[in-house]
């Protein structure tokens, strides 16, 4: 069965500036969902208006049409990847996977390179493997959908290029919104991509849609 | 369980402050005596505002963090009121101890620094 998340009437102001006002999205399980836009534009306002940790003066966020509040206590519905490292420096990642209840060995066969790493600490791991980490985790623990904000900032080429295979492969067990300032990449594994601007999000078809809106320039 | 591990983690990440807060209010009883009566209300508020107060700046300071719990099914409401409510019965345990029985010297000297290696120690693990 495939699932929907979609928001829309979504309306944010910071003081007189209007940050959101004509949004729509719609995201479905088992695809990727690209969400471009250039600095400021409200992308991770947007994700956490959905999520419901940034208040907004309307909004209508839907899972199958049903209209749903706080999706950030619903972590069977909703998880969410901040553009920021969130798991606390403390841990290690054995204790990570354990409380996501996810399993070392799979974890380790997608990313060998973690073969050394069961008792190390978080902090102790370059800033790409964090993000592995955290990547994994969000991907991997059972929801319906994912937002994942700058998934790909502190990633090296070759762990990006795992990371795309990795969600490919993931979008089969949910639908994910990505956005990023990467847009090659985010190009490369949308099945739908949203360009916000001004406020406004734009269904966009094709790369040249991105230049004809201003965000690329061919 | 898994919850309760979770909200375990986080409230050793404050418990120290907690603890020392509670310490010294039974110190503060002990040092008044007979009077203890007429500091128990103080003492009572002092205990409050310093758990709102550092549950406040735990959550501010660690804001990030908040995302992990939060993905683990875990709201700031929930790890602030469990925190809170059992921090406060410690304290409630502690001082009625004091209250009706009260605390040896060494026994006070015991816990201090029983509590302050043994969270030097697991911060080091």
């Amino acid at each position: 069965m495939i699932h929907t998340l979609e928001a829309d009437g979504i309306q944010l102001d910071f003081g007189l500036r209007r940050i959101l006002s004509d949004i729509y999205l719609k995201c479905e399980t088992g695809k990727i969902t690209g969400l471009l836009g250039r600095n400021g534009q409200g992308k991770s306002c947007l994700m956490n208006v959905i999520l419901g940790t940034l208040n907004s003066s309307s909004n209508s966020v839907r899972f199958d049409g049903t209209v749903t509040r706080n999706v950030g206590k619903r972590p069977d519905l909703l998880l969410y990847l901040p553009q920021f490292n969130f798991i606390p420096k403390s841990l290690k990642v054995k204790q990570v996977l354990d409380d996501f209840q996810l399993s070392y060995p799979d974890f380790e066969n997608r990313f060998p390179e973690f073969k050394e790493k069961y008792n190390s600490k978080v902090s102790h791991l370059s800033g790409g493997q964090w993000r592995t980490v955290e990547i994994y985790i969000i991907a991997k623990t059972p929801s319906l959908f994912a937002m994942l904000d700058e998934p790909f900032t502190h990633l090296n080429p070759i762990q990006i290029d795992k990371i795309k295979e990795f969600l490919l492969e993931e979008k089969a067990n949910k639908g994910f919104l990505i956005t990023d300032h990467m847009y090659e990449h985010l190009l490369d594994i949308s099945d739908t991509v949203y360009l916000l601007k001004d406020g406004k999000t734009h269904l966009t078809k094709t790369i040249q849609d991105l230049d004809d809106l201003g965000y690329v320039r061919l | 369980m898994r919850t309760l591990k979770l909200i375990t983690r986080f409230y050793s990440g404050i418990f120290l402050v907690n603890f020392l807060i509670t310490l010294s209010c039974v110190y503060s009883m002990r040092h008044f005596g007979d009077d203890v009566h007429e500091i128990i209300g103080l003492l009572f508020w002092y205990k409050v505002i310093s758990l709102a107060l550092i549950f406040y700046f735990a959550v501010h300071y660690k804001k990030n963090e908040q995302y992990y719990y939060q993905s683990l099914g875990i709201s700031k409401l929930q790890l602030g009121f469990t925190t809170s409510a059992f921090d406060f019965t410690l304290w409630l345990v502690f001082i009625l101890i004091q209250l009706f029985i009260g605390i040896p010297a060494y026994i006070f000297n015991m816990v201090l620094w029983g509590v302050l290696l043994i969270h030097v120690y697991l911060y080091n693990k």
